[in-house]
């Protein structure tokens, strides 16, 4: 363990002004067979603000965020939904969320205007509204002249800017995005950040956002939740992880490292060249 | 001898991906998962159906009705053919369904498998997938081969079976690098008539196939048409069952020049089918481009039959999806053999009283089984994209109905055209057309709503190396059931319409044919609904 504090949920965390929610997660359970995947996983994402969801591979975002848009089925604890338990009305909360998953399977004998057109009337998005936002989208992410071929003939980030776009064409309250800016050129990287900044800051969406790459996360988030073996380890601002785990003057990457346990990274290393 | 332990590893892991279809949540292994569980299988059904015939041939005045001598001639012969039919139909159906997606991306083409290698494993694992046929085929032959005093030839038999497993699967790999041939050779145009014509390339690739190289459906044309003998010397995939006729014959120095003639075809067509797969293992980007898309356009045939938006929404996309995406196509292959076959060898049955009994048990039957068909594979097909329906706002009741609905328009439509076509050939009045189509699509509906009791609760959505749409026994459970159950209600109201004037004597028929497809539709419906709910709690992968 690096120096700083002891792991484990901090209720001394000052969080964000205590506004409406756009989400509420306490004491989130799930277990895969007999492995446990969440043990008591609680954070919240207020509106108008964006939190991301870090952690190591297995260690749990995707199954808390599948838990929130209803893909899975959590064994215990409560999630609210901009303030109503999910269980009341799932299907008019799925209308309030965009999702876009870790891998985004889009059906690929459809073009990709014909599958964000299939997208809009799940959600029942009038024609003319349709047209615009979609061909909005379109252009803002260079996908002009790509939409009427197959989606099978799509690059993977051309898929991932779809899959974006038909999470957003609703304009939901809370968006659950699990490494959405995965495989985007640096250009359109730019635009869906810009785009939640300015949907939080301007119409107060909530983001939960999971990244692998810090630097991301440490220049989109208000907040981070690191979560380490179906557990949160930590929450705060970056600047706050950062003076917990006792590096306040590197990346959040070093905090993220001190925090899931990298102090042996030397060793592994080295075990690997021998 | 790396090459015979490569092909044991790449055949192992074909088989397990079967065997472990749908299972994510259970031991991978579990005996079950594992393929020596196949084995196992394969002596149960083996002496439940020696045990099956031999108890026949016990009973008490079989003899007036069964001569083992006679029925081991007529039988045996055709174990090859049944085994090779059956891997070819079933092959067609559930062999066929890796996307195109992943056709390039799979890592046997990267790792160091020379095609030949991989042509052989992959027929070998299909051999073994489906050698419960020929198991259940050889214990009920046994029965008949001991009774008769042919055990020779009952060896012989189980050798020249086994070559005809593995040659269907042979021609399966053929069939696989053919059709994904067909599928890239439009490559590159634009527009919706390149979608049809690939989709019609694919299909009559398949068709072709399916009825050019399946002994069953081949013997039987022939059979009516009474020159059985006269053409299975000149057939190559035919000289199993010559080679044995003669075995049984006693002709031995025959069985020699066929056995090796059909060992002779085994290996071209394995030489064939490592060829185009080293030719065609890659398929072309597909870089087809649709006209301008106009974006909320309503579903309006879909609002007129009841669909609300979001459910029109699905079944749009579920049609398209049996066009545009190559590994739906194979879907389309039987029934539309099992209709030609039908237009073909139901001629001879004339068009009197048993004509109109067999055409409409026919009709029905075919239809009612193509809708099991779509059914049962309407969740599986759906892959991990399945993701997409979870996070939108569907109830399971949209998407019951927009299953049921896709299903339904599909094989309707193909009830209906079947239903006039052989009318139109046999000569039926109006009415009795109109019955005809009637008791087809009700056998439809009944499919439907089996298949997706079934598709809700035993979907596969693995997408490879060799993905399922329903877990194999599930299917085998679906097809069984749906068997008896479409037999049941078809048999009565088809007799009815062979008689409707019987007044009172043939009222009960009606009743019976009418009362069960209620109990169908309805017991099935629940079942399928209550399963969509529960698919629809968490996702299965």
């Amino acid at each position: 363990m690096a120096a700083g504090e002891p792991l484990g949920p901090r209720a001394d965390v000052a969080r964000p002004s205590p506004g409406p929610w756009a989400l509420e997660v306490e004491g989130l359970v799930k277990s895969y067979g007999s492995t446990p995947a969440l043990r008591g996983v609680s954070f919240a994402v207020p509106a108008g603000s964006i939190v991301g969801l870090l952690g190591p591979n297995g260690a749990g975002k995707s199954t808390v965020m599948k838990a929130i848009v209803g893909v899975l089925r959590p064994d215990g604890g409560r999630l609210r939904i901009l303030g109503t338990d999910f269980r009341t009305d799932p299907l008019e909360l799925k209308h309030r969320v965009g999702y876009v998953p870790e891998s985004p399977a889009l059906y690929e004998f459809l073009t990709g205007a014909e599958y964000l057109d299939f997208v809009s009337d799940l959600y029942g998005l009038p024609a003319a509204l349709r047209a615009h936002r979609i061909g909005t989208f379109l252009d803002a992410l260079e996908l002009r002249g790509h939409e009427n071929s197959l989606i099978s003939g799509y690059s993977n980030g051309m898929k991932q800017k779809i899959a974006l776009t038909a999470a957003l064409l609703h304009r939901p309250r809370l968006l659950i995005l699990d490494e959405a800016l995965n495989g985007l050129d640096p250009r359109a990287a730019r635009i869906v950040k810009e785009l939640l900044a300015k949907l939080t800051r301007e119409e107060g969406i909530g983001v939960l956002f999971s990244t692998h790459v810090l630097d991301i996360a440490e220049a989109v988030c208000d907040r981070v939740v690191i979560l380490y073996r179906g557990v949160v380890v930590a929450e705060g601002t970056a600047a706050e992880l950062k003076r917990r785990s006792g590096t306040p003057n590197s990346g959040l990457e070093e905090a993220f490292l001190a925090l899931t346990g990298g102090d042996s990274l030397r060793e592994v290393v080295a075990a690997l060249l021998r | 001898m790396g090459w015979l332990h490569r092909i044991y590893r790449i055949a192992g892991v074909l088989v397990a991906s079967q065997l472990r279809t749908g299972r994510t949540g259970s031991d991978p292994n579990s005996f079950f998962g594992r393929g020596i569980s196949l084995v196992v299988y394969n002596v149960v059904g083996f002496l439940l159906a020696y045990g099956a015939v031999a108890s026949i041939l016990r009973s008490p005045g079989a003899a007036v009705f069964l001569d083992p001598a006679a029925s081991t001639a007529l039988v045996l012969p055709l174990v090859p053919a049944i085994a090779l039919g059956a891997v070819l139909v079933a092959g067609v159906l559930f062999e066929l369904s890796n996307s195109p997606r992943f056709s390039s991306s799979d890592s046997i083409n990267w790792l160091p498998v020379l095609p030949e290698e991989y042509v052989l494993a992959s027929a070998l694992a299909i051999a073994y997938s489906y050698s419960i046929t020929l198991a259940l085929t050889l214990g009920a032959s046994l029965a008949l081969a001991l009774a008769a005093g042919a055990f020779g030839p009952f060896l012989l038999a189980a050798l020249l079976g086994a070559v005809g497993l593995l040659l269907g699967g042979l021609l399966l790999e053929m069939l696989r690098a053919v059709s994904q041939h067909a599928a890239s050779a439009l490559g590159g145009r634009s527009g919706r008539f390149t979608l049809f014509a690939r989709a019609a390339a694919i299909l009559a690739v398949g068709v072709l196939f399916v009825f050019l190289f399946n002994p069953v459906l081949f013997l039987a044309l022939l059979r009516s048409a009474g020159t059985v003998d006269a053409v299975s010397t000149d057939l190559p995939f035919l000289w199993s069952t010559r080679a044995l006729s003669a075995a049984i014959a006693g002709a031995w120095d025959e069985v020699g020049l066929f056995v090796a003639g059909q060992l002779a075809v085994v290996f071209l067509i394995g030489y064939a089918a490592a060829e185009l797969r080293a030719r065609y293992w890659y398929p072309t980007p597909s870089e087809i481009r649709l006209s301008a898309h106009v974006f909320g356009r309503r579903h309006a045939v879909l609002a007129f039959l009841g669909f609300r938006p979001e459910e029109a929404a699905v079944v749009s996309k579920d049609l398209r999806g049996m066009v545009r995406r190559r590994e739906m196509v194979p879907l389309l292959i039987v029934p539309i053999v099992f209709g030609l076959f039908g237009v073909l060898g139901l001629e001879s049955q004339g068009t009197g009283g048993l004509g109109v009994f067999t055409t409409t048990v026919w009709v029905a039957w075919i239809s009612g089984f193509f809708g099991l068909l779509l059914a049962t594979t309407s969740i599986g097909q759906e892959r991990r994209a399945f993701q997409n329906l979870y996070a939108a706002p569907l109830s399971a009741g949209n998407l019951f109905r927009a299953k049921a609905g896709s299903v339904g328009l599909l094989a309707g439509a193909y009830a209906v055209v079947t239903s006039a076509l052989m009318a139109a050939r046999f000569g039926f009045d109006p009415e009795l057309a109109i019955g005809l189509a009637i008791v087809a699509l009700t056998a439809v509906f009944e499919g439907t709503v089996l298949g997706l009791a079934f598709a809700t609760r035993y979907s596969d959505f693995q997408d490879r190396p060799r993905p399922q749409y329903l877990r194999p026994s599930a299917m085998l459970g679906a097809m069984g059931l749906g068997f008896l159950l479409l037999f049941g209600t078809i048999a009565p109201l088809a007799f009815w319409l062979t008689n409707p004037g019987y007044g009172a004597g043939s009222l009960p028929l009606l009743v019976a044919g009418i009362g069960l497809a209620v109990v169908v539709l309805g017991a099935g419906g629940m079942s399928a609904r209550t399963g969509m709910e529960q698919l629809l709690r968490e996702i299965p992968f």
